[in-house]
């Protein structure tokens, strides 16, 4: 059951799932990760995560030990887009969309 | 104050009028809270200009009292309308949001009534009303929020277009909403000043006039080019973001 989770409680599970982190690790690590794009992990979307998995998870994979990084970010990401609370869930409505739509009169 | 001292209240009120129409215009097209929101700030602060500017334009002291008070109470309805713009759009879910929704809130309304209370509905005597300062502690707290906020949001978005999840326009955006609060926590802070000197010697100078005045018109300027910014502007702004690939190109 996804319902009431968020992306970034998803991603965090599976991150815990693909590398044998605590819950606590993975959620603190992906929240780094997140924080360190200037990102919300309250209102990331899949957009947002794939960023963060492509460009910013394996420097903290690596921080970590974890060995196969790049397996890894892609089994996370293929497991968030193969998840359907997930798969349209990029939509989260964030400052940036409001200021960009209120500039639009 | 001079003669003309009106002038720039009203270019500062029709600034925050013309901006709040057109945002509302936006608002019946979009129907979301956060342009009805922003619209409805911006009219009530716009006129509450018009009840201020009127007495003077008009010279007519018997509509002093009642404008002023009138004034007054548009004025603190669009603060606290832009309160929930701020929890709205910037912090939804957040608890520290509604502490300060509420007690910026309460803080207005206590000076109001306060001010009332002792006979100060227009609120222009500090060194006899000491409910005034709630008030205007309320409202500094107000535009601290807007400024810390915008600039909050602004370093954070430089973070996201690192990673091509923000872009300049709106990161500048964001910098121009906390330069509005800055200006606004300026004029904030000189406003005691000069309401003292009305309490202390019954006039305004021209010299903190011109100083309230500049921090007045600055943050309208500001709101504009959030809103409407012009297109040269815009492409100023935006020359630092990546060129978007052609075909063929």
């Amino acid at each position: 059951m996804n319902r009431g989770k968020s992306s970034f409680d998803l991603a965090a599970e599976k991150l815990e799932q693909q590398t044998g982190f605590s819950q606590l690790e993975a959620r603190g690590t992906l929240r780094i990760a997140v924080k360190s794009a200037g990102l919300n992990p309250a209102s990331i979307g899949l957009d947002e995560l794939r960023v963060i998995f492509e460009k910013l998870m394996p420097g903290e994979l690596e921080k970590r030990g974890v060995s196969d990084i790049a397996g890894t970010c892609a089994a996370v990401m293929t497991d968030l887009e193969s998840t359907p609370a997930t798969a349209t869930d990029s939509s989260s409505i964030t400052p940036d969309d409001i200021f960009r739509r209120l500039a639009k009169t | 104050m001079g003669d003309n001292a009106f002038i720039g209240g009203v270019i500062v009120g029709l600034g925050y009028l013309i901006a709040g129409v057109r945002l509302y215009r936006l608002s019946l097209r979009t129907r979301e809270a956060p342009e009805r929101l922003i619209s409805a700030s911006l009219l009530l602060w716009g006129l509450s200009y018009v009840c201020w500017q009127l007495p003077l334009i008009i010279s007519d002291e018997s509509l002093f009292r009642p404008l002023y008070i009138t004034g007054r109470i548009l004025t603190d309805t669009g603060t606290i309308v832009s309160l929930f713009f701020m929890r709205l759009v910037f912090r939804p879910n957040s608890g520290f949001a509604t502490i300060m929704v509420t007690g910026i809130t309460a803080g207005l309304v206590i000076g109001v009534a306060g001010s009332g209370w002792v006979g100060d509905w227009e609120a222009i005597y500090p060194l006899r009303n000491p409910w005034w300062w709630v008030e205007w502690a309320a409202v500094t707290v107000s535009v601290a929020w807007i400024g810390i906020e915008g600039f909050h949001q602004y370093r954070m978005s430089q973070l996201r277009r690192q990673y091509g999840l923000s872009d300049a326009m709106t990161s500048n955006r964001f910098l121009l909403w906390g330069l509005t609060g800055l200006f606004w926590i300026a004029y904030e802070l000189a406003y005691p000043i000069q309401q003292v000197e009305f309490d202390a010697i019954g006039s305004y100078s021209a010299l903190m006039d011109a100083i309230t005045s500049a921090l007045e018109g600055i943050p309208i300027v500001c709101i504009w080019l959030v809103f409407f910014p012009p297109a040269i502007y815009a492409r100023w702004v935006s020359r630092s973001d990546p060129r978007p690939e052609t075909a063929g190109g």
